[in-house]
Protein backbone atom coordinates (compact mmCIF):
# COMPACT_ATOMS: atom_id res chain seq x y z
CA UNK A 1 0.00 0.00 0.00
CA UNK A 2 1.45 3.34 -1.02
CA UNK A 3 0.34 6.49 1.59
CA UNK A 4 1.33 9.83 -0.11
CA UNK A 5 3.23 11.79 2.89
CA UNK A 6 3.01 14.92 3.67
CA UNK A 7 7.29 14.87 3.37
CA UNK A 8 6.39 14.72 -0.79
CA UNK A 9 6.63 18.90 -0.13
CA UNK A 10 9.32 19.51 0.85
CA UNK A 11 9.10 23.73 1.11
CA UNK A 12 6.74 23.10 4.52
CA UNK A 13 9.35 22.77 7.12
CA UNK A 14 7.19 20.17 9.25
CA UNK A 15 8.91 18.28 13.05
CA UNK A 16 9.88 14.71 11.67
CA UNK A 17 8.29 13.37 15.01
CA UNK A 18 4.70 15.29 13.41
CA UNK A 19 5.18 13.86 9.77
CA UNK A 20 5.96 10.64 11.28
CA UNK A 21 2.61 11.19 13.27
CA UNK A 22 0.67 11.66 10.67
CA UNK A 23 1.64 9.08 8.29
CA UNK A 24 0.45 6.62 11.40
CA UNK A 25 -2.72 8.52 11.55
CA UNK A 26 -3.18 7.97 8.33
CA UNK A 27 -2.46 4.28 8.29
CA UNK A 28 -4.72 4.17 11.81
CA UNK A 29 -7.63 5.08 9.67
CA UNK A 30 -6.95 2.23 6.93
CA UNK A 31 -6.37 -0.65 9.12
CA UNK A 32 -9.27 -2.59 10.78
CA UNK A 33 -10.51 -1.70 13.91
CA UNK A 34 -12.11 -2.76 16.72
CA UNK A 35 -15.47 -2.87 15.18
CA UNK A 36 -15.29 -1.69 11.74
CA UNK A 37 -13.23 -3.31 9.11
CA UNK A 38 -10.35 -0.72 7.26
CA UNK A 39 -12.62 -0.56 4.52
CA UNK A 40 -15.81 0.87 6.35
CA UNK A 41 -13.53 3.50 8.42
CA UNK A 42 -12.44 4.89 4.90
CA UNK A 43 -15.41 4.95 3.98
CA UNK A 44 -16.77 7.07 7.07
CA UNK A 45 -13.56 9.13 6.76
CA UNK A 46 -14.97 9.82 2.88
CA UNK A 47 -18.59 10.44 4.37
CA UNK A 48 -16.62 13.10 7.00
CA UNK A 49 -14.87 15.12 4.54
CA UNK A 50 -18.31 14.97 2.11
CA UNK A 51 -20.65 16.19 5.32
CA UNK A 52 -19.02 20.32 4.30
CA UNK A 53 -20.41 19.94 0.98
CA UNK A 54 -24.21 18.60 2.34
CA UNK A 55 -27.28 21.19 2.30
CA UNK A 56 -29.35 19.67 5.32
CA UNK A 57 -26.37 20.10 7.66
CA UNK A 58 -25.63 23.93 6.37
CA UNK A 59 -29.65 24.54 7.27
CA UNK A 60 -29.29 22.94 10.98
CA UNK A 61 -26.47 24.32 11.42
CA UNK A 62 -27.86 28.13 10.65
CA UNK A 63 -31.28 26.71 12.65
CA UNK A 64 -31.57 27.87 16.14
CA UNK A 65 -31.88 24.02 16.78
CA UNK A 66 -30.74 21.65 14.43
CA UNK A 67 -33.43 19.57 15.92
CA UNK A 68 -36.02 21.15 14.03
CA UNK A 69 -34.72 20.82 10.35
CA UNK A 70 -35.89 17.63 9.03
CA UNK A 71 -34.34 15.82 5.96
CA UNK A 72 -31.78 13.59 4.26
CA UNK A 73 -28.03 14.23 4.30
CA UNK A 74 -25.94 14.55 1.12
CA UNK A 75 -23.88 11.32 1.59
CA UNK A 76 -21.77 9.32 -1.07
CA UNK A 77 -24.52 6.51 -0.46
CA UNK A 78 -21.68 4.03 1.15
CA UNK A 79 -22.94 3.53 4.70
CA UNK A 80 -25.97 2.91 6.72
CA UNK A 81 -28.14 6.11 6.98
CA UNK A 82 -27.74 6.33 10.75
CA UNK A 83 -23.80 5.97 10.55
CA UNK A 84 -24.19 8.86 8.22
CA UNK A 85 -26.34 10.92 10.27
CA UNK A 86 -23.35 10.55 13.52
CA UNK A 87 -20.77 11.77 10.93
CA UNK A 88 -22.57 14.50 9.51
CA UNK A 89 -23.42 15.80 12.85
CA UNK A 90 -20.23 14.94 14.57
CA UNK A 91 -18.36 16.63 11.62
CA UNK A 92 -20.43 19.92 11.08
CA UNK A 93 -22.16 20.62 14.41
CA UNK A 94 -20.48 19.03 17.73
CA UNK A 95 -21.26 21.22 19.75
CA UNK A 96 -25.22 20.73 19.97
CA UNK A 97 -25.08 17.30 20.33
CA UNK A 98 -27.22 16.00 23.18
CA UNK A 99 -27.61 12.92 25.15
CA UNK A 100 -30.96 11.84 23.59
CA UNK A 101 -29.51 12.07 20.09
CA UNK A 102 -27.23 9.63 21.14
CA UNK A 103 -29.46 7.58 22.49
CA UNK A 104 -31.48 7.64 19.17
CA UNK A 105 -28.76 6.74 16.97
CA UNK A 106 -28.01 3.67 19.42
CA UNK A 107 -31.34 2.86 18.97
CA UNK A 108 -31.06 2.92 14.86
CA UNK A 109 -28.83 0.07 14.46
CA UNK A 110 -25.11 0.55 15.78
CA UNK A 111 -24.05 0.28 18.92
CA UNK A 112 -22.04 2.17 21.63
CA UNK A 113 -18.64 1.18 20.95
CA UNK A 114 -19.34 1.27 17.23
CA UNK A 115 -20.57 4.94 17.88
CA UNK A 116 -17.44 5.72 19.83
CA UNK A 117 -15.01 4.54 17.05
CA UNK A 118 -16.77 6.62 14.34
CA UNK A 119 -16.18 9.69 16.63
CA UNK A 120 -12.69 8.97 16.89
CA UNK A 121 -12.68 8.53 13.11
CA UNK A 122 -14.28 11.74 12.64
CA UNK A 123 -12.01 13.63 15.38
CA UNK A 124 -8.75 12.34 13.31
CA UNK A 125 -9.13 12.87 10.00
CA UNK A 126 -10.94 16.30 11.44
CA UNK A 127 -7.44 16.98 12.64
CA UNK A 128 -5.03 16.10 9.80
CA UNK A 129 -7.26 18.00 7.21
CA UNK A 130 -7.69 21.45 9.35
CA UNK A 131 -3.19 21.12 9.78
CA UNK A 132 -3.84 20.58 6.04
CA UNK A 133 -5.60 23.35 5.46
CA UNK A 134 -3.57 25.91 8.03
CA UNK A 135 -0.99 24.76 6.50
CA UNK A 136 -1.52 24.73 2.71
CA UNK A 137 -0.87 21.47 2.14
CA UNK A 138 -2.45 19.68 0.10
CA UNK A 139 -5.62 16.88 1.86
CA UNK A 140 -3.98 13.61 1.13
CA UNK A 141 -6.10 11.01 -0.50
CA UNK A 142 -7.94 8.15 0.79
CA UNK A 143 -5.37 5.18 1.13
CA UNK A 144 -6.56 1.67 0.34
CA UNK A 145 -7.56 -0.04 3.28
CA UNK A 146 -5.59 -2.77 5.03
CA UNK A 147 -7.35 -6.25 4.99
CA UNK A 148 -8.07 -7.89 8.41
CA UNK A 149 -11.27 -8.17 10.61
CA UNK A 150 -11.97 -5.86 13.67
CA UNK A 151 -10.71 -7.22 16.89
CA UNK A 152 -14.38 -6.85 18.35
CA UNK A 153 -13.26 -6.49 21.51
CA UNK A 154 -14.97 -4.51 24.51
CA UNK A 155 -13.16 -3.61 27.35
CA UNK A 156 -14.79 -5.68 30.54
CA UNK A 157 -14.41 -2.93 33.00
CA UNK A 158 -16.13 -0.06 30.85
CA UNK A 159 -19.16 1.57 32.44
CA UNK A 160 -21.35 4.98 31.80
CA UNK A 161 -20.07 7.23 34.80
CA UNK A 162 -18.72 10.65 33.11
CA UNK A 163 -19.84 10.67 29.51
CA UNK A 164 -22.98 9.39 27.40
CA UNK A 165 -21.63 6.79 26.86
CA UNK A 166 -19.55 3.93 28.79
CA UNK A 167 -16.14 4.92 29.23
CA UNK A 168 -12.71 3.55 31.58
CA UNK A 169 -10.51 4.80 34.08
CA UNK A 170 -7.18 3.49 34.50
CA UNK A 171 -8.59 1.85 37.78
CA UNK A 172 -11.15 0.16 35.29
CA UNK A 173 -8.21 -1.84 32.95
CA UNK A 174 -8.24 -5.54 33.01
CA UNK A 175 -5.76 -7.82 32.02
CA UNK A 176 -5.13 -8.12 28.45
CA UNK A 177 -6.76 -4.43 27.91
CA UNK A 178 -4.77 -1.89 26.16
CA UNK A 179 -3.52 0.69 27.89
CA UNK A 180 -4.19 3.87 26.46
CA UNK A 181 -3.71 6.45 29.70
CA UNK A 182 -0.01 5.46 30.96
CA UNK A 183 0.97 7.20 27.65
CA UNK A 184 -1.49 9.70 27.05
CA UNK A 185 -2.93 10.91 30.34
CA UNK A 186 -6.07 9.72 32.26
CA UNK A 187 -8.21 12.82 32.64
CA UNK A 188 -11.72 12.74 30.91
CA UNK A 189 -10.83 13.65 27.38
CA UNK A 190 -8.62 10.97 27.19
CA UNK A 191 -11.30 8.83 28.85
CA UNK A 192 -14.16 9.69 26.25
CA UNK A 193 -13.30 6.90 23.56
CA UNK A 194 -11.93 4.59 25.96
CA UNK A 195 -14.81 2.11 25.32
CA UNK A 196 -12.68 1.94 22.24
CA UNK A 197 -8.81 1.90 23.39
CA UNK A 198 -7.74 2.03 20.43
CA UNK A 199 -9.47 4.88 19.45
CA UNK A 200 -7.77 6.58 22.32
CA UNK A 201 -4.68 5.73 21.23
CA UNK A 202 -5.31 6.08 17.55
CA UNK A 203 -6.79 9.85 18.16
CA UNK A 204 -3.79 11.14 20.98
CA UNK A 205 -0.92 9.62 19.20
CA UNK A 206 -1.77 12.17 16.60
CA UNK A 207 -2.61 14.81 18.93
CA UNK A 208 0.42 14.94 21.19
CA UNK A 209 2.60 15.58 18.47
CA UNK A 210 0.48 18.22 17.16
CA UNK A 211 -0.13 19.79 20.08
CA UNK A 212 1.87 18.43 23.68
CA UNK A 213 2.29 15.38 25.37
CA UNK A 214 0.06 16.05 28.60
CA UNK A 215 3.12 16.38 30.85
CA UNK A 216 4.54 19.05 28.84
CA UNK A 217 1.12 21.15 28.99
CA UNK A 218 1.75 22.41 32.49
CA UNK A 219 5.35 22.01 32.14
CA UNK A 220 5.97 25.75 32.05
CA UNK A 221 9.39 25.89 32.74
CA UNK A 222 10.17 24.45 29.53
CA UNK A 223 8.77 25.29 25.87
CA UNK A 224 8.66 22.61 23.68
CA UNK A 225 7.60 24.07 20.63
CA UNK A 226 8.87 27.18 18.26
CA UNK A 227 5.73 29.24 20.08
CA UNK A 228 5.72 29.96 23.71
CA UNK A 229 3.00 27.77 26.21
CA UNK A 230 1.30 30.97 26.43
CA UNK A 231 0.78 31.34 22.41
CA UNK A 232 -0.14 27.62 22.17
CA UNK A 233 -2.41 28.03 24.95
CA UNK A 234 -4.20 31.42 23.22
CA UNK A 235 -4.66 29.88 20.20
CA UNK A 236 -6.14 26.55 22.24
CA UNK A 237 -8.41 29.24 23.77
CA UNK A 238 -9.50 30.75 20.65
CA UNK A 239 -10.12 27.94 18.60
CA UNK A 240 -12.25 26.23 21.57
CA UNK A 241 -14.14 29.50 21.60
CA UNK A 242 -15.19 29.44 18.03
CA UNK A 243 -16.50 26.04 18.57
CA UNK A 244 -17.89 26.62 21.65
CA UNK A 245 -16.35 23.99 23.58
CA UNK A 246 -14.65 23.97 27.03
CA UNK A 247 -11.84 22.02 26.15
CA UNK B 1 -4.11 27.32 30.93
CA UNK B 2 -3.62 30.45 29.57
CA UNK B 3 -3.91 32.30 33.08
CA UNK B 4 -2.17 29.25 34.77
CA UNK B 5 0.78 30.49 32.20
CA UNK B 6 0.60 34.08 32.87
CA UNK B 7 1.02 33.08 35.94
CA UNK B 8 4.16 31.40 35.55
CA UNK B 9 5.33 34.23 33.79
CA UNK B 10 4.37 36.81 35.86
CA UNK B 11 1.93 38.45 34.01
CA UNK B 12 -2.00 38.84 33.66
CA UNK B 13 -3.38 38.18 30.37
CA UNK B 14 -6.66 39.66 28.59
CA UNK B 15 -8.79 36.66 28.55
CA UNK B 16 -11.66 38.97 27.13
CA UNK B 17 -9.48 39.00 24.27
CA UNK B 18 -10.36 35.38 23.33
CA UNK B 19 -13.58 36.63 21.99
CA UNK B 20 -12.85 39.94 21.54
CA UNK B 21 -10.63 40.65 18.59
CA UNK B 22 -10.29 44.37 18.86
CA UNK B 23 -8.18 43.24 22.63
CA UNK B 24 -4.73 43.13 23.01
CA UNK B 25 -4.21 40.06 24.85
CA UNK B 26 -1.16 40.52 26.29
CA UNK B 27 0.21 37.49 24.16
CA UNK B 28 3.29 37.72 22.24
CA UNK B 29 1.79 38.56 18.84
CA UNK B 30 -1.54 37.05 19.75
CA UNK B 31 -3.20 39.62 17.50
CA UNK B 32 -1.60 37.54 14.24
CA UNK B 33 -2.15 34.10 16.28
CA UNK B 34 -5.97 35.13 16.96
CA UNK B 35 -6.28 35.77 13.06
CA UNK B 36 -4.62 32.36 12.15
CA UNK B 37 -7.06 30.51 14.10
CA UNK B 38 -10.26 32.45 12.67
CA UNK B 39 -9.11 32.08 9.08
CA UNK B 40 -7.89 28.57 9.81
CA UNK B 41 -11.48 27.67 11.07
CA UNK B 42 -13.12 29.81 8.15
CA UNK B 43 -14.10 29.75 4.67
CA UNK B 44 -12.18 32.41 3.46
CA UNK B 45 -8.86 31.25 1.79
CA UNK B 46 -7.71 34.67 0.79
CA UNK B 47 -7.59 35.92 4.72
CA UNK B 48 -6.47 32.47 5.37
CA UNK B 49 -3.23 32.90 3.10
CA UNK B 50 -2.39 36.50 4.42
CA UNK B 51 -2.40 35.23 8.12
CA UNK B 52 -0.64 32.07 7.45
CA UNK B 53 2.07 34.64 6.11
CA UNK B 54 1.76 36.64 8.80
CA UNK B 55 2.65 34.01 11.32
CA UNK B 56 5.55 33.04 8.69
CA UNK B 57 7.24 35.86 8.11
CA UNK B 58 7.12 37.45 12.07
CA UNK B 59 7.45 34.34 13.83
CA UNK B 60 9.42 31.89 11.37
CA UNK B 61 8.37 28.82 9.60
CA UNK B 62 8.96 26.49 12.78
CA UNK B 63 5.84 28.96 14.40
CA UNK B 64 3.58 28.77 11.62
CA UNK B 65 3.64 24.65 11.74
CA UNK B 66 3.01 24.52 15.63
CA UNK B 67 0.64 27.44 15.56
CA UNK B 68 -0.73 24.83 12.93
CA UNK B 69 -0.77 22.21 14.73
CA UNK B 70 -2.15 23.64 17.88
CA UNK B 71 -4.98 24.94 15.82
CA UNK B 72 -5.98 21.17 14.38
CA UNK B 73 -5.94 19.80 17.67
CA UNK B 74 -8.25 22.08 19.26
CA UNK B 75 -10.49 21.65 16.27
CA UNK B 76 -10.70 18.12 16.32
CA UNK B 77 -10.75 17.14 20.62
CA UNK B 78 -13.66 19.29 21.00
CA UNK B 79 -15.36 16.16 18.40
CA UNK B 80 -14.24 13.57 20.75
CA UNK B 81 -15.56 15.70 23.99
CA UNK B 82 -18.91 16.61 22.38
CA UNK B 83 -19.48 13.49 20.57
CA UNK B 84 -18.83 11.34 23.59
CA UNK B 85 -20.47 13.79 25.88
CA UNK B 86 -17.92 13.95 28.59
CA UNK B 87 -18.33 15.79 31.70
CA UNK B 88 -16.02 18.81 32.65
CA UNK B 89 -14.24 18.20 35.76
CA UNK B 90 -14.68 19.67 39.27
CA UNK B 91 -11.43 21.41 38.97
CA UNK B 92 -11.77 22.70 35.75
CA UNK B 93 -15.61 24.38 36.56
CA UNK B 94 -13.79 26.31 39.69
CA UNK B 95 -11.35 28.00 36.53
CA UNK B 96 -14.10 28.58 34.76
CA UNK B 97 -16.13 30.54 37.19
CA UNK B 98 -13.33 32.55 36.76
CA UNK B 99 -13.43 33.22 33.00
CA UNK B 100 -14.61 36.75 31.80
CA UNK B 101 -18.32 36.79 31.34
CA UNK B 102 -18.53 37.24 27.60
CA UNK B 103 -16.65 34.23 27.30
CA UNK B 104 -18.48 32.27 29.33
CA UNK B 105 -21.97 33.20 27.65
CA UNK B 106 -20.32 32.00 24.03
CA UNK B 107 -20.02 28.43 25.00
CA UNK B 108 -22.52 27.91 26.79
CA UNK B 109 -22.90 26.07 30.44
CA UNK B 110 -20.23 23.44 30.99
CA UNK B 111 -21.63 19.76 30.90
CA UNK B 112 -21.88 18.61 34.35
CA UNK B 113 -23.71 15.46 36.07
Amino acid sequence: MSIPSVAAHPSVPIRQDLLEAIDRAWRHLSAPGTWWTGAQRLRMVAEARHAAQCPLCRQRKAAVSPYSVPGEHSSLGELPETVVEVIHRISTDAGRLTERWVRACLESGITDAEYVEIVGLVATITALDTFSKAMDVPRRPLPEALPGEPSRRRPKGAKKTIAWVPTMSPQDLRPGDPDPFSRYGAVHIQQALSLVPDSVIGFFDLDVALYLQQDAIRDFATEYRAISHAQLEFIAAKASSINGCYY
Amino acid sequence: MLRASGKHAGEEFDLDAIVDGSRDSGVPHGDLLGEFVEAALGDDSERLKRARSAVSETLGPEALVDAAGAIASFNAVVKVADGSGILVEDFKVELIQQMPERLVQKLGPPRRP
